[in-house]
């Protein structure tokens, strides 16, 4: 997701052996191109990511996980697996924007 | 010929221009207004919230520490003497016998208005609780500059906001709260005459009559030959400020007389509302009465040229800030790019002199905040250390962000105060914050324990460490010892298991305080302690060995909302500590538990339901004793209809029923719930639905008998029967799939009954009973088919065919979702009716415009596709083929996923050919998405029908003179290797020459497309003897490093990242060190990336390629491999 958001901010600590989760949403995504095709490598994050109410949560939108992430088989070449653990960790202006925008009309129930 | 063209109302289109409507407000107010909603902060605010106005936020950049601090221990003081005095004065009149006045400064007469400090001990500053010092002036005038006393800074008579100038005719603003009303001080005798002349001098200077007259008018009055216009004397300095004016005019009245509702009408157009376009921002969406507060400087028709530096710099602040605050989306782009661009040129203070107040302003709305926030942050990255001196005033304003309800907020204002913190350093944020620790008002200090725990969490718990354990030991005062554990929790909070290397000092810190005097002190030590523990869980019992025993006796000692935190801490280090001594704390602790399920308090019935489920799950706890001395009582205490009621305490009971059932096993708890099954009261059943579900999902069935599991699928079946329509479905559509799960082979004798009720519900006339009974068939499906009743699931699927002329579209999905379920489970060939007859009747509805629907049919299209394609024609899959491409438009991405996918199917089914030409035909469309999705089609088909099938078409297609189709073609190539993969390097020769031809291009988008193609494909073929043509390749892309637009470089650089990984770092590096010492600037920079890049990738391969340096005389550069080991 951060490839397309360049706002978004990667955890890069020491990945654990917790294991990263994507929602319905990012479901089959890799976790640093966004590539659909050839999941390769298990995504591991850290343990301060999966620490309390982020267990088990999607690691690009903390949405509900529903399976595992993974990196595809081009970033594992280029070795972005290895560059720390890859969970979001700010909102990003795209959703924080879309929030007030949409308080704003009143479209969210409050 | 006459052609139809749609295109959107003029009214809307006038809209965009900004021209022709009346009125600028935003129109959405009044739909807000007539529904309650008001997104003004000020307005929304709880009380506790609203004390953020009673701080200070003087410029008081001038003020040394020690004077900040001293002027904070002198308000300490006086807010201390105030206290006293006012208890004192209430003891009194008790013992006068009468009944203590309310502490409200409303209530307080004005006698005493001086002493009237507002709510229990805090000590609030305001203007209202000063005497006016000036009398003469007329306005009650505080010495403390804030954004109420802003405006009209030199009228010294003049009211407060323009609103004020028209009281007669203006008074009914339809928001009028305390905020809006002038100070009146009534204890000057002729403050009242005073301020009608100066409302009287304001409306003759702003009446149209009284104006000057404009250059147009003076051409149309005289003839124009003989009359020259005279040049401006160059010592004339005409006096801008409208407040000025007021002051050089002297008084021509005579006497009183009551203002005309007209003119101070005009005046209110003329002020207000009615400003077209602001000079130099273009036409606003809105521009409200309190912008001129901030922005009338950019109406007053001054020309910049006549301006000096200072002035045009500010200006220009003010215009960018204008279009960030009122601006459409694009403008505020703009502004906020111009504003971060600029930000060191114009300088911190000039910024955020005029970013601040507006931050403070009444009307302020929570979008407005967030831009206003978001365009802090930007400049605050640009600024650096130059924000230093602006530190406290940004805290101020920042900090009630902390507080506030909303989480986005919250995570607003923790991110301003990070970046401040990192920009300003740990010296000055402490500086800052050092004061506010022990000041007497409690918001203040809540505020401040948040911010250090940000600030904490930015710069490292250790750099701030040292801090908060001279505060939490502070001996001066209780409010820091207070504010120190609340850094504590507020850390443990922030960082989570962060905080695991620092938790013996952090237990060191609060520890102490556990046996302060004040009461207040304990619990928010209790507290910290238990966020630590909660945080460090389940590590680091060794920290908390020295706390024990006071957290112990202090379980004892206390009573009410202090008993409430001792528990809580101790329930969270329980499940820190080795199986033995959890199940002592845990026997020990269950009575004070069990006395407590009684309590009426919310806050301590949310702390023992979790502290139960804490206790539970203890590994020393054995299950005889919590189901014979826990489990009873939590039943009778907590599934009762009143915990029903409330969503948040309901999730808690929920949350310990798990856990119970998890220690004492699934059939002891779920007897209990299944009666609460048939209870009269919704949202009870709704609760333990929601209990059953994750007690089955988590454990099974496997202990529940043959009685049991009777009375569940009876209950399940009668909770779900009699959920009401407006309830959310899900709750007993999860349980009752849960438990037919649960059940499998078991389920067998109750399915019939089950099926029959379903189909009943199918033909029901209310929509949301088909609806759920639709979702059930598709929770119930695979149930059905393992329990062998396939007779069944025909029938079932041969009453959902006849369904789908379903008009609801939420229902018809849902249908679709149902039908996919037992097409599933049952296989295409058995399906009844038969796949050749249900496909036909799904095509249009792919042309449904509703969400759901769209959803639900593409996967059902598409899994009849996958599996089944040869039950139905080539023509009607073509047909279908057409309905798809709309698809490819939806705004829902799953959808655009799906039937890309299905293309492939089709393909597959069908041969590529036919399917291809549709593809290829919707490349010409003028949309980007729909084009992107095509190409992500294209090389779908190309994956599932063998690249070679499809190549020559793309190249052929790439001869069409047309950029969207050329781009379309390179994209389609680029996603066709990354599907390919290793597969490409058959086919890397052949895709060479379109290659070649798209890098030489002109223009960029075929450059950037060739270069994301190259990409993939040199990944894909690494290690596969493509080396040369890859080379060759990267020496057309290699002049492409100098671009400048950000996604073609990106592209560029990662295919040469790619072309390191196939070719090896060696080559690259020689191409890269022809650039690295390059005397330009520009060009060193783009090879120092890369070869940054390379060094990150592959720095061990490079060494053997790195250049030989010759010894030149006195130096000696070259080191003998015998050097590198001794």
């Amino acid at each position: 997701m951060a490839r397309h958001h360049p706002d978004l901010v990667y955890c890069r600590r020491m990945p654990g052996i917790a294991i990263g989760r994507l929602c319905e949403k990012c479901d089959g995504k890799c976790v640093i191109c966004d590539s659909l095709v050839r999941p390769a490598k298990l995504v591991h994050i850290c343990d301060e990511c999966n620490y309390g109410t982020y267990k088990g949560r999607c690691i690009v939108c903390d949405g509900r996980g529903i399976s595992d992430a993974y990196y595809c088989k081009e970033c594992v070449a280029l070795e972005r697996d290895r560059d720390g653990c890859p969970k979001i960790v700010n909102l990003g202006t795209a959703r924080t924007d879309l929030f007030y925008e949409r308080k704003k009309f009143g479209f969210q129930k409050r | 010929m006459d052609r139809f063209s749609y295109t959107a109302p003029q009214a809307f289109i006038d809209e965009l221009r900004g021209i022709g409507e009346e009125d600028r407000e935003d129109p959405f107010k009044e739909l807000q207004r007539a529904r309650g909603i008001s997104r003004v902060i000020a307005e929304n605010e709880s009380d506790y919230e609203k004390r953020r106005h009673a701080r200070d936020v003087t410029s008081d950049e001038s003020l040394s520490y020690s004077e900040s601090l001293k002027k904070a221990q002198l308000e300490k003081e006086k807010s201390e003497l105030l206290h006293k005095l006012r208890t004192a004065e209430a003891d009194k009149k008790e013992e006068e016998g009468e009944r203590a006045p309310r502490k409200r400064r409303w209530d307080q007469t004005p006698a005493h208005v001086e002493e009237a400090t507002p709510s229990g001990n805090a000590k609030r500053r305001n203007r209202w609780d000063e005497t006016p010092r000036d009398l003469a002036a007329g306005v009650a005038q505080t010495p403390r500059r804030n954004r109420w006393d802003e405006t009209p800074k030199v009228a010294a008579g003049f009211g407060e906001t323009p609103k004020v100038t028209s009281s007669a005719g203006f008074g009914e603003t339809p928001r009028r709260s305390r905020w809006d009303e002038t100070p009146v001080a009534r204890a000057a005798g002729s403050m009242e005459l005073q301020q009608q002349t100066d409302q009287q001098v304001a409306v003759e200077m702003e009446d149209p009559r009284n104006a000057y007259m404009t250059d147009d008018e003076l051409d149309a009055l005289l003839p124009s030959s003989g009359y020259t216009v005279m040049e401006v004397p160059a010592s004339y300095i005409p006096i801008r400020t409208p407040a000025r004016k007021l002051m050089a005019t002297p008084a021509s009245t005579s006497g009183f007389h009551i203002p005309e509702a007209s003119t101070s009408a005009a005046v209110a157009a003329a002020v207000g509302v009615d400003v077209g376009e602001v000079p130099g921002v273009g036409a606003l969406p809105f521009f409200k009465q309190d912008d001129m507060q901030h922005f009338g400087k950019l109406l007053d028709g001054q020309s910049e040229e006549e301006l000096g530096a200072e002035e045009r710099t500010e200006r220009a602040i003010m215009r960018q800030l204008l279009k960030i605050k009122n601006g459409t989306a694009a403008m505020r782009k703009a502004g906020q790019r111009q504003l971060a661009e600029r930000a060191r040129t114009w300088g911190a203070s000039a910024i955020f002199n005029q970013m601040l107040p507006l931050l403070l302003a009444p009307s302020l709305e929570e979008q407005e905040r967030h831009v206003l926030v978001k365009a802090i942050n930007r400049v605050l990255f640009r600024l650096g250390s130059l924000v230093r001196p602006f530190v406290r005033r940004i805290l101020t304003v920042i900090e009630p962000m902390l507080v506030s309800s909303d989480a986005y907020a919250r995570a607003e204002g923790c991110e301003v105060i990070s970046n401040v913190s990192k920009a300003a350093g740990l010296a000055a944020m402490v500086a800052t914050l050092r004061p506010d620790v022990d000041h007497a008002d409690d918001y203040v200090r809540n505020t401040t324990a948040r911010a250090l725990a940000v600030v904490a969490s930015a710069l490292g718990i250790s750099a701030v460490l040292p801090f908060v354990r001279a505060v939490c030991a502070s001996r001066r005062s209780w409010q820091a010892r207070h504010t120190g554990c609340r850094v504590v929790q507020q850390i443990a909070e922030l960082v989570r298991a962060g905080v695991l290397p620092h938790l013996r000092g952090l237990v060191a810190c609060v520890g102490a305080a556990l046996g302060d005097e004040q009461l207040r002190v304990r619990t928010a030590s209790a507290l910290a302690l238990a966020a630590l523990a909660e945080a460090s869980a389940p590590y680091g019992i060794e920290a908390f060995d020295d706390v024990l025993r006071p957290l112990w006796a202090g379980v004892g000692q206390h009573r009410g909302r202090a008993l409430a935190a001792f528990l809580k801490a101790i329930g969270f280090i329980v499940p820190l500590m080795d199986a033995e001594h959890a199940g002592f704390y845990a026997r020990e602790i269950v009575p004070v538990l069990v006395r407590e399920f009684a309590t009426p308090d919310d806050a301590m019935r949310t702390v023992v339901l979790r502290v139960v489920s804490q206790c539970v799950a203890a590994a020393g706890v054995s299950p005889q004793f919590v189901r014979t001395d826990v489990l009873p009582g939590f039943m009778a205490a907590f599934w009762v209809r009143r915990m029903a009621l409330d969503r948040r305490s309901s999730r808690h009971v929920i949350a310990a029923t798990v856990e119970l059932a998890a220690k004492v096993g699934a059939s002891d708890v779920v007897v209990q719930l299944v009666s609460e099954l048939k209870d009269e009261s919704e949202p009870l059943r709704r609760m333990a639905l929601t209990a059953l579900t994750q007690i089955v999902d988590a454990q099974g069935v496997l202990d529940v008998d043959a009685r049991l599991e009777e009375r569940l699928v009876d209950g399940v079946l009668y909770a779900f029967q009699e959920q009401t329509a407006e309830g959310d479905g899900a709750v007993a559509l999860a349980a009752l799939g849960a438990a037919v799960d649960a059940l499998g082979l078991r389920a067998r004798p109750y399915l019939p009954q089950l099926a029959s009720a379903l189909l009943w519900r199918l033909g029901n006339q209310s929509p949301a009973t088909r609806q759920q009974a639709a979702d059930a068939v598709a929770r119930v499906a695979p149930v059905l088919r393992k329990c062998g009743e396939d007779e069944l699931l025909a029938r079932i699927g041969t009453v959902l065919y006849e369904c789908l002329g379903e008009e609801y579209p939420e229902v018809l999905g849902s249908v679709l979702g149902a039908l996919t379920a037992v097409v599933d489970v049952i296989g295409m060939a058995d399906m009844r009716p038969p796949i050749g007859e249900l496909l036909p009747r799904l095509t249009p509805i792919l042309k449904n415009r509703h969400e759901k629907v769209q959803q639900h049919c593409i996967e059902l299209v598409g899994r009849i596709a996958d599996r089944g394609a040869e039950h139905v024609g080539a023509r009607e899959w073509m047909r279908s083929c057409f309905s798809l491409l709309d698809l490819l438009r939806a705004n829902k991405k799953a959808i655009r996923r799906a039937s890309v996918s299905t293309f492939g199917y089709i393909a597959k089914a069908i041969g590529p050919q036919d399917v291809l030409a549709t593809l290829l035909n919707n490349l010409k469309v003028q949309e980007r998405q729909n084009r992107v999705c095509t190409t992500v089609a294209i090389a779908i088909v190309a994956e599932t029908c063998a690249p070679f099938t499809v190549l020559p078409v793309l190249l052929n297609e790439y001869r069409v003179p047309e950029l969207n189709v050329q781009n379309g073609v390179l994209k389609a190539v680029s996603f066709l290797f990354e599907y390919i993969g290793a597969a490409g390097a058959d086919y890397v020769a052949s895709i060479t020459p379109l290659l070649e031809d798209a890098l030489t291009d002109r223009d960029l988008v075929h450059r950037q497309q060739a270069a994301s193609a190259i990409r993939h494909l040199a990944l894909g073929v690494s290690a596969r003897g493509c080396e040369p043509l890859v080379l060759h390749l990267l020496n057309l892309l290699w002049p492409n490093v100098f671009e400048a637009s950000p996604h073609a470089i990106r592209a560029v650089l990662e295919a040469i990242d790619s072309s390191r990984v196939c070719l090896g770092a060696g080559r690259v590096l020689l191409y890269v060190l022809q650039g690295l010492f390059h005397p330009a600037r520009r060009v060193r920079e783009v090879y120092w990336r890369i070869y940054n890049m390379m060094y990150v990738g592959s720095q061990p391969a490079m060494v053997a390629f790195y250049p030989p340096i010759v010894d030149d005389p006195p130096n000696t550069y070259c080191r003998h491999e015998l050097d590198y080991v001794l």
